[in-house]
């Protein structure tokens, strides 16, 4: 069941970009509260990848959807509603580093995968592997953290990536594959898959 | 054989789906020569992705807080109550006021203790109403240094009334002369519709509009 605009309109068939329009023009709640519905999770999860704090994500998410209210009415509808969130995102993600000096060692979680077609020698291979890269993960700053997740938790396009932090698309693509290449160099050799032939 | 920075820059894209199928044969030529370092590049851009998709614990306050939040908000601008920051303003006023006038019935009253009173205490100073205590002093000076930050607040949020008054006033003549505006229109629009009528019903041709500017 969507929610009901003051007007009678079901919000919940219109796109986020038409939902901000609504919530902008007329300052509509309901408009608000849909997108907020909808964003919520992804911001949430978004922001405790970023920081690496729970705690923190849930006061920033809170901050995130606040000054979007409040700043409703400068929204560009040129953009799409995801580069607006985003670039609020960023800026009170760069506030929060700053305030809280940040040096970007963040706490992020090891994912355990078991896959049953590996030996358990190969397994604890794969678990080492994967514990070198979230490790390495956590040494970036958060702000390139924002740059992998918006390009592979919310499949942004690199065009809109880049319109979120104002550089050309070739910087900015350029930047993910340079972030993914230092990943890869922080890895330890012993633990890397091999299968050039002996 | 090893590897340059552009080399894996290219895998990468490949690996992310960022070449253009005309171009991907050739650069799976080119991965099949170094297939560890391929191997690598395609551990991290998997892990990278696992860790950017791995669930979160999902606390779902954030939309009731938020409704209360907006909905404040939103019932403020559609039924034109004043602005939080106006009733914020109204409130220190008052609560200032309220200071001021505490103040200066304690101070009333003390004043005319002064007089009554028998001073007691070991060290007195000469006035030319009598002799008080130095602590007592030191409290009439406290008390009115208070009275003075309580009256630089009353002439402050006094500054503040009159700036939102003028707001305010700006406001209401805007929405008279809509008013107006919506009213003429309104009008004219009515005595066509007369007009109108009366030539349906006479087949008598509409006279010029009451409205309509003489030249």
């Amino acid at each position: 069941m969507g929610a009901v605009g003051a007007d009678g309109a079901v919000t919940q068939s219109l796109d986020d970009k038409e939902l901000m329009q609504q919530a902008s023009r007329n300052g509509e709640a309901a408009a608000f509260t849909e997108l907020v519905r909808r964003w919520d999770y992804r911001l949430l999860a978004y922001l405790t990848k970023a920081t690496g704090d729970p705690e923190a994500a849930k006061d920033l998410r809170q901050e995130i959807f606040l000054r979007l209210y409040r700043y409703r009415a400068t929204y560009n509808p040129s953009y799409a509603f995801s580069t607006w969130l985003f670039r609020i995102a960023g800026n009170v993600l760069s506030t929060w580093q700053t305030k809280k000096g940040h040096s970007g060692v963040a706490q992020v979680p090891s994912v355990e995968m078991v896959d049953p077609a590996l030996d358990p020698g190969a397994h604890a291979v794969r678990t080492e592997l994967n514990q070198q890269i979230q490790m390495a993960i956590s040494q970036l700053a958060p702000s390139e953290r924002e740059l992998l997740l918006q390009r592979f938790n919310l499949n942004m396009s690199y065009r809109e990536i880049a319109e979120v932090h104002r550089v050309p698309e070739t910087t900015m693509k350029s930047r993910i594959y340079t972030l993914l290449q230092r990943l890869r160099q922080s890895l330890d050799h012993s633990v890397l898959p091999n299968r050039s032939p002996k | 054989m090893s590897t340059s920075d552009k080399q894996r820059e290219r895998w990468l894209a490949y690996l992310l789906g960022d070449i253009p199928p005309e171009e991907r044969d050739a650069v799976e030529a080119e991965m099949r020569q170094s297939p560890d370092e391929v191997a690598a590049l395609r551990a991290v851009v998997e892990g990278v992705s696992r860790w950017a998709n791995e669930p979160v614990p999902h606390s779902p306050a954030t939309v009731q807080v938020f409704e209360s939040e907006t909905g404040a908000a939103a019932s403020g601008f559609r039924n034109e109550r004043p602005s939080p920051r106006f009733r914020r303003g109204w409130s220190y006023g008052v609560a200032a006021a309220a200071v001021l006038l505490g103040l200066l019935v304690s101070q009333a009253r003390f004043s005319v203790s002064i007089g009554d009173v028998t001073f007691r205490w070991r060290q007195e100073v000469p006035t030319t109403i009598g002799t008080v205590q130095r602590e007592e002093l030191l409290a009439l000076q406290d008390r009115t240094h208070r009275l003075e930050e309580a009256a630089n607040i009353v002439a402050a949020q006094i500054e503040i009334l009159a700036v939102e008054n003028a707001a305010l006033r700006d406001q209401l003549q805007t929405a008279a002369v809509r008013l107006a505006y919506n009213q003429r229109a309104e009008s004219v629009a009515r005595y066509w519709d007369i007009q109108g009528l009366l030539q349906l019903t006479s087949g008598i041709a509409p006279a010029e509009s009451p409205m309509h500017d003489e030249n």
